[in-house]
Parts: structure tokens; C-alpha cells; sequence
């Protein structure tokens, strides 16, 4: 079985964003990377459905600069066989039909059983790449999946919905999942596999070679919302209190409704 | 956000900019290494730091280990965090490859350690334990303890730890009662009582292996008769398998003012005189092999303490740059918003102090454990020669220094948060209560100024003491160029005198007074040697600070900036302190020497 998980590298949400001189991305500067939390859980998954089908191939994809391999040498350590690192400057300025076009230009002739993706990126979030990717390649799609097993050329997800329900989707493979959180439990790398991830393979494509689409849609600003008014303090006798509470929450809330 | 417990920016600068680690690779042993394989290693520590083990910190400490039915519980939480440590190959990561290790440098080691021990000090006191146990087995046992005791121990299947202490023999470990008969069967037959041994008991793994220090019956007296036993807490078998229960009884637990998720107890070996134990390497050498493991240990304890410490830093920090209160004294207007704390003086000189302790500590702690490394694989045999000597020196300051000014860290970290730093709501009194521990255990801090002054200074002919002192001026002389640095040089120079004068007047009056006096004021000794290294690791730090500067940019800046201030601080607020130190010293004061029992 042939399988690709794409991954992209992201800061860590814990850091202090600045937005940069264009105003349309954030400065990168100071800033810690890590693999991209939704992305974790499909490199998990695809380690899993390799131990459990024989002879199965993992390569792991990763489109920006140089200091993306660091994050795809995570993925090679968790249980990805290669890399396909695609050298881009310009990543986080690419719009998602530009990314899913670059990574589908690689994929076309490369037979993929099945591929998995994150449900969307931490840092940009628009959750479009993978159902893009499917559809330039012309196979399934089913996103944010929470569960997932394979058997016998098919698979068996299941998606999270709203109001707590979920849905059980069986399709055949090739396919595309989009991973959501909770999905497994990513594993952390061995230090004796951080060694072995050293001698993988990790190819390094130029993105010029495979962007042929143009991008659709531009980021014209990113921005801090404005913040609104503090909280709300209430004070007097504690009997008056509780009835203006009760009335916020009903007004303001459907706690009470 | 997320309170940061450690500081890996300060981490890349230590152990990169100023040890330059990466210069371990070009070493035989370690020459599959990379500065590559090095951040993904540490990547992984941080996160299963922050992951398994900071999540519980603070409810290990407010449920420490109970006795049910005459078994340890301990909450479920250690056994996960250590499960991850262990899978992730941390317990056997400094070993060989064959054992399953990845020949990782100490000092990477130890930077990995020590964001586990920011994160929880009393989890992690349990693969700390088993690590320093495995590294005495692999260096003192037979090939047969080795075969059969080290991989259960590598891969996390059995816990170490180390019994030294007995109820009534702590520091003085001659005195030291526990005894051991030989058999025909080769083995020997224990019985005595061992106090205060971390992880003495649990279900945290399947097996314990007591290192005990006891002597064979007809040993002669002192330490010259103590010997190292390998005693398992059930038997193993040779497919590996476990075997009887051995006659090791728990007859009770302590309860501690700190570290509380370690397990301590007191143990009975041979209450039914059936504890079957197996002699380490020859007779009468225990406490040599024990000391082996001591010397790593103690850079660990030292780390610790600074880790301690530094956690603390941080968090005051972040509370002083979210606090508001008050106005500054210029400000008269009643109805101005008040200042952050950070903005106060007052609050700035408690951060710049623990900024100067924890970040000396740490650089020196980490500095220590490339010396590990230096002394064991350098080519180089001179290097190899000096490094161990500079380790001996140093190692009772390694160990002393950050536990004594750690927990003056955290006493200013309580400071700052003030009234709120002292309820339990808040973290940074639980990093007090844990860093208490540190100038008592691994030899306290008297012991080690003890040993300081008694054998380090005079050992081989005084030659560590002279190693440390040129290495002091090889820094001293390559800094004194630069003109940011030039004061401190002097400084320091200045000082090294002043410490050098001291220990030839006290070296004098060994030879006409004889060892009481000579040794009377050691712990004195050691602080103002103490001070003395970290003022010298202070100006390492501050000359990298200064060569990166200048090319350096945004947040880069400001932190060489800030190793400039600290080392500022160091000088100006802590080095003077040396002399006056050195005064008494050399005055061979005596007033602690004569003062008398009956007089108090
Ligand atoms: C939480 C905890 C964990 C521990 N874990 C372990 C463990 O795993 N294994 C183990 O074997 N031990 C362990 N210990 C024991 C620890 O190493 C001893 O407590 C320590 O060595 C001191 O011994 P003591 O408590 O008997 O104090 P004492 O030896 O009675 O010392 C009391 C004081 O007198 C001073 N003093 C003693 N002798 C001299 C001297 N000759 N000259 C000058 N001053 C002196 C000491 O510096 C100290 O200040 C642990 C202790 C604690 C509290």
C-alpha cells in the first residue's frame, strides 16, 4: 500500500504574534515551529495502518524553506519511510487551491492508496487543502475524521458532527481522510528512531517545478480584533443580584433560555 | 498562555553558544550525532515534560505515596509519565549501542533532564535513581550482573535505587552497621536498616535494585570496610524471569516538606534473614564505586536545584509583567494607573537575582556534564587528564552552590508574588518546599565544603585546585580585550587572588594547627569558591553575549543584553562578597571553633 500524509509546519500557538510590514501575514521572527497539531494525528494514523498491512509505504510531504525538514524528520522518526520536502520561500503567502495544486502536481502519477491530511492548519485554518487535493486527483474525500480502520481495499471512518452526533462513512480506497483532533494518540519519537530518521531519504523538489495554478483568493489583512468592553462587575445586596443575573443570562445567553 | 517552566532559548545558548556541543560530534563515540539529532531529542523531552509530567506536579505534591494493605499507591499519573521517559529511550540514551542506547552526550542528557526536573522533580527522582544505579552496575558489575540486571533496568522493567544512609549513619557513612555474611552459594546474606531511601518501594515497575552499602562480617572498621551490594527486590531468574520475593520489608514511609510524589522510605533487609544480595566488584571497595555514581549524581542534584529555581524565575517574571500595583515614586497623581510590578526597582533587583543565580547555575550544572564527556571520550589524553580534574574540584560546588542559591531564587520568586506567593494557589511555594531538599541529600552542603576543602584543594599535590585556577585565567586573559568586559576581567582576576591568598594561609595553618582549625570554617570556604566559579561562568556567558551582539538581531539582542545585566549584577552585588569572606578565612577566625556546647 501506498500511502502520503502532508504535513506543514507551523509556530508554536503558544508564541507572541506581530503582525508583519504587509500586513497581510504574520512576522515570523522569534518564532517557535512545530508540526502542525491536526497533521500529527495523520502521520499517526498512517504509521498505524502500516504496522497493520504488510509491506506497506509511507512518504511523508512537506511544502516551505528549509527549516520545514526539521519538522518532516519528526514525521520520518514517528514511522514515515521518506520525505518530499518542496523547497518554497513563498508558502505562507500560497492561497489552499495553490498548495493543493502544487501537492497534487507531485501526487498525479504516484498511485497513492490513500492520503492523509490534517483538517486544517493551526496557523491558517481554512481547512480547504485536503478536499482540494482529493478533487484535482479525482479520489474521496471524507474530513474530520475521528476514527478510522481499514480492511480489504476499504475503510471505515467515522466523522464528528455537531450537537454530538457521529457519522459512520465506509468508502473504498484510494482515498482522502482529513484528520481532527482526538483521532489517535500520536505517538512520540524514539530517540533510537530519531537516529534511524537521519539516514531516510529526503527528497527536496523546487516549487517552481510543480506550481502550475494560479492562486484564487489573497489575504488583504490579518489584524487583532479590537478588544471588546471589560466583564461585566454587578454589585449591591445579593437577593437583587441574582435577579439581574437570571435576566443577563436569559437576554444574553441561552443558558436560561 | 502558558507559564513557561524552562527556558530553551537559554538552553541553546548554554549548551551551543558558550559549551559549543556540537563539537562532541567530530568524537568517535559520538559521531552519529548532529546538532539535528540534538533538537529532535530535546524537542522530545520538552514535550513529554510539559505533556506528562508538569501536568502533575502539583498533584503528586498534594498527594503523596500512602500505604493500602501494606502496598505503595501512588497516583496512577507518575507511572504514565514514566512509561512515556522510558518508551521514549531517555533511561538508556547515554549507554552504547549495543545495550540499546544512542551514545547521546551527557551534557545533552542532562540539558533533556533538566526540563524534566523543571517540569516535576519528585516524578522524575525515579528514572533519575535507576539511571545512577545502571551506571554503577555497568561500570562495577560482573558480566553476569550485567547480563542479567541492566536491561531490565534499561528499558524501564526495574528501578534502581541507592542505600546508603542508615538511622543512625547519615553523613558519617563509617558508621554504618548494615552486615553482610557470605555463603556457600556465593552469594551473601543481608540484615540492617536503611533510612530516607527514595523509591524504596512501589509498583511503579516490576522489580527494584537496591545498591546497599554494608559490610562483610570481620570488615575492618571505617570505610574502609564498606561494600557494594546489588540487592533485588525479587529475585531474578537466568531467563530473566522473576523469582521469590527477597527479604527487603518496608517498615514505614516519611512524610517530607517537599518532594513529596517520591516515595522515601525506611527499609529492613533481612528481617528473616533470607535477603539475598550479591557482592559489586571486590570487597571493601563500596564506597569507591559508589562514589563513581555519586559524581554524576551530584551534577544532577545541582541541576536540579537550579531547575527549581529557574522555574520559579519564570513564573515571577511573568506575574511581575501582569501585576499592576502602585505607582513609581515620581508618579504623585492618585488617579494614575498603577505600574506593573516589573516596573518597580525594588521588584527588578529580586528577578535580576534570580536571573544571576538560576542562569549561573544552570550554565554551570550543564558546563559539569560536558567535562563528563570531555573526560570520558576526548582524544586528547591532556584533556581527558584536566577536565577530570576540574570535575573533581568542581563537583561539591556543582552540587552546593545552585542547591544553597536556587532556593534563595525561590525565596525571592515568593517575593515578588508576594502574599500570594505564599498560599498554595500559587506554584512558587511548592518550589521552595522541593529545593529544601537540596543541601540536605547526596551529601549535604557541609559535607560537601567538607569535602572541599579537605581533599579536593590537596589532592594530587593541590593539582585540580591549580587546573581550576588557570582555567579561570585562560578566560580572564581572552576577555580582557573586550571593552564592555575589561572591569569584570579585573574584577575576577582580583578575586582569583583573593581566593588563592586564602587557601595558602589555610594551607599553612594545616600544617601548624593541624585539621580542626584548617577545617573549621570549610563551609565559608566553599561559598567564596563557589562565588568565585560562577562570577568565572558569569563572564563566559557575558563574552559570548558580547561577540554575538553586535550581529544579532531583534529578541537576540535583548537577551545578550540581558546576560550582560545579570553578569553586571553578578559582579557588582555578589563577587565583592569574596572578600570580606576571604577576610575571615585568612584570619583563621575562631569563633565558631571555640564556641562551647555549654555556652549556647
Ligand atoms: C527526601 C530525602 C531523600 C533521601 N534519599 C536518600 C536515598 O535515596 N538514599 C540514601 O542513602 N539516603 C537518602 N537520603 C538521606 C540523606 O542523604 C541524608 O539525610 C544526609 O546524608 C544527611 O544525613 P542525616 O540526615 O543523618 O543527617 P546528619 O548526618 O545527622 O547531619 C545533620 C547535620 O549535621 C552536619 N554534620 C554531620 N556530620 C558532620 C561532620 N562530620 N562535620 C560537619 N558537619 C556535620 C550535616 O551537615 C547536617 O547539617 C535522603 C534524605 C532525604 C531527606
Amino acid at each position: 500500500m501506498n500511502i502520503l500524509v502532508c504535513i506543514k509546519q507551523v509556530p508554536d500557538m503558544e508564541s507572541k504574534f506581530r503582525i508583519d510590514a504587509s500586513a497581510a501575514w504574520f512576522d515570523t521572527a522569534d518564532l517557535a515551529w512545530r508540526m502542525n497539531e491536526y497533521d500529527e494525528y495523520g502521520v499517526e494514523q498512517a504509521v498505524r495502518l502500516k504496522e497493520q498491512v504488510a509491506g506497506a509505504d509511507i512518504t511523508v510531504l512537506s511544502i516551505g524553506p528549509d527549516k520545514v525538514k526539521e519538522t518532516m524528520k519528526k514525521a520520518l522518526a514517528m514511522g514515515c519511510d521518506r520525505g518530499v520536502h518542496i523547497t518554497d520561500s513563498d508558502v505562507s503567502r500560497r492561497d489552499p487551491a495553490e498548495i493543493a495544486g502544487i501537492i497534487a502536481e507531485y501526487a498525479r502519477d504516484k498511485n497513492f492508496d490513500m492520503i492523509f491530511t490534517g483538517m486544517q492548519s493551526q496557523d491558517r485554518g481554512s481547512g480547504q487543502v485536503g478536499v482540494l487535493l482529493a478533487e484535482m486527483l479525482s479520489c474521496a474525500a471524507v474530513t474530520t475524521i475521528v476514527d478510522f480502520s481499514y480492511r480489504e481495499g476499504r475503510i471505515e471512518v467515522k466523522r464528528e458532527l455537531e450537537g454530538g452526533i457521529r457519522a459512520s462513512v465506509a468508502l473504498n480506497i484510494p482515498a482522502l481522510v482529513t484528520c481532527q483532533l482526538g483521532l489517535n494518540k500520536p505517538r512520540y519519537p524514539t530517540l533510537p528512531n530519531i537516529m534511524k530518521a537521519k539516514k531516510k531519504e529526503l527528497l527536496s523538489l523546487p516549487v517552481e517545478d510543480l506550481r502550475k495554478l494560479e492562486s484564487r483568493q489573497q489575504t488583504a489583512r490579518i489584524y487583532f480584533p479590537e478588544k471588546k468592553g471589560g466583564g461585566l462587575v454587578l454589585e449591591g445586596d445579593p437577593a437583587r443580584l441574582a435577579d439581574e443575573l437570571i435576566q443577563i443570562l436569559k437576554q444574553k445567553t441561552s443558558i436560561l433560555a | 498562555m502558558t507559564i513557561p517552566f524552562f527556558d530553551r532559548r537559554n538552553m541553546n545558548f548554554v549548551l551551543y553558544e558558550m559549551l559549543g556541543a556540537e563539537q562532541l560530534t567530530s568524537y568517535d563515540y559520538y559521531r552519529e550525532h548532529s546538532r539535528e539529532t540534538f533538537d529532535a531529542i530535546i524537542e522530545v523531552a520538552e514535550q513529554i515534560a510539559r505533556e506528562h509530567f508538569h501536568s502533575h506536579n502539583v498533584k503528586a505534591d498534594k498527594n503523596e505515596p500512602v500505604m493500602i494493605d501494606g502496598r505503595v499507591t501512588i497516583i496512577p499519573e507518575v507511572k504514565e509519565a514514566i512509561g512515556h521517559f522510558t518508551e521514549a529511550g531517555f533511561l538508556a540514551s547515554h549507554h552504547r549501542e549495543d545495550l540499546g542506547g544512542i551514545q547521546l552526550p551527557w551534557v545533552v542528557n542532562q540539558a533533556c533532564f533538566s526540563i524534566f526536573q523543571a517540569a516535576n522533580i519528585s516524578t522524575v527522582a525515579y528514572p533519575f535513581l535507576t539511571i545512577a544505579a545502571a551506571n554503577v552496575i555497568e561500570a562495577f558489575g560482573s558480566e553476569e550482573q550485567k547480563a542479567r540486571y541492566l536491561p531490565p533496568m534499561l528499558d524501564g522493567r526495574c528501578f534502581g535505587t541507592m542505600a546508603l544512609t542508615e538511622p543512625q549513619a547519615g553523613s558519617s557513612l563509617a558508621d554504618i552497621t548494615t552486615t553482610a555474611v557470605p555463603t556457600p552459594e556465593g552469594h551473601y546474606l543481608l540484615r540492617g536498616n536503611k533510612m530516607f531511601i527514595s523509591g524504596g518501594e512501589h509498583e511503579l515497575s516490576e522489580n527494584i535494585v537496591h545498591l546497599v552499602l554494608a559490610r562483610i562480617v570481620g570488615a575492618p572498621p571505617g570505610v574502609k570496610g564498606i561494600s557494594l551490594f546489588l540487592v533485588p527486590r525479587y529475585q531474578v531468574n537466568p531467563d530473566g524471569s522473576l523469582g521469590e520475593h527477597n527479604d527487603v520489608a518496608v517498615s514505614g514511609l516519611l512524610h517530607k516538606m517537599g518532594y513529596r510524589g517520591t516515595v522515601s522510605t525506611a527499609l529492613n533487609f533481612g528481617e528473616n534473614n533470607r535477603c539475598v544480595s550479591y557482592l559489586i566488584g571486590e570487597p571493601h571497595k563500596g564506597l569507591t564505586y559508589m562514589f563513581h555514581m555519586m559524581n554524576e549524581a551530584r551534577i544532577g542534584v545541582g541541576m536540579g536545584a537550579a531547575m527549581l529555581g529557574y522555574a520559579g524565575y519564570l513564573y515571577s517574571l511573568d506575574y511581575a509583567r501582569t501585576r499592576p500595583q502602585g505607582r513609581l515614586p515620581s508618579n504623585k497623581d492618585p488617579q494614575a494607573r498603577p505600574v506593573m510590578l516589573v516596573e518597580h526597582t525594588d521588584v527588578r533587583r529580586m528577578l535580576l537575582q534570580q536571573k544571576a543565580y538560576v542562569e549561573g547555575a544552570y550554565a554551570l550544572g550543564l558546563y559539569a556534564a560536558w567535562l563528563v564527556d570531555q573526560h570520558k571520550y576526548a582524544p586528547d589524553e591532556q584533556i581527558r587528564k584536566n577536565c577530570g580534574l576540574l570535575l573533581d574540584i568542581l563537583t561539591p560546588i556543582v552540587k552546593a552552590w545552585p542547591s544553597e542559591y536556587g532556593l534563595k531564587a525561590n525565596y525571592q520568586a515568593i517575593q515578588i508574588l508576594g502574599g500570594y506567593g505564599y498560599t498554595r494557589e500559587y506554584p512558587v511555594e511548592q518550589y521552595y518546599r522541593d529545593n529544601r531538599l537540596n543541601p540536605i541529600h547526596e551529601g549535604t552542603n557541609g559535607i560537601q565544603a567538607i569535602d572541599l576543602l579537605g581533599r579536593k584543594v590537596t589532592m594530587f599535590d593541590g593539582a585540580a585546585f591549580k587546573r581550576l585556577l588557570a582555567a579561570i585565567t585562560e578566560t580572564i586573559e581572552q576577555a580582557k580585550s573586550e571593552p564592555v568586559l575589561k572591569e569584570w576581567t579585573g574584577q575576577l582576576d582580583q578575586a582569583l587572588t583573593t581566593v588563592e591568598t586564602a587557601t595558602a594561609a589555610l594551607l599553612e595553618t594545616l600544617g601548624q594547627e593541624g585539621i580542626e582549625t584548617y577545617l573549621a570554617n570549610a563551609s565559608l570556604y566553599l561559598e567564596m569558591t563557589g562565588h568565585l566559579v560562577l562570577a568565572w561562568i558569569w563572564l563566559r556567558q557575558a563574552s559570548v553575549a558580547c561577540r554575538r551582539m553586535e550581529s544579532a538581531s531583534g529578541s537576540d539582542q535583548k537577551f545578550y543584553r540581558g546576560k550582560l545585566q545579570a553578569c553586571r549584577y553578578f559582579f557588582h552585588w555578589e563577587l565583592p562578597k569574596v572578600h570580606y569572606q576571604s577576610q575571615i578565612l585568612r584570619n583563621m577566625d575562631r569563633t565558631c571553633l571555640d564556641m562551647q556546647d555549654d555556652w549556647f
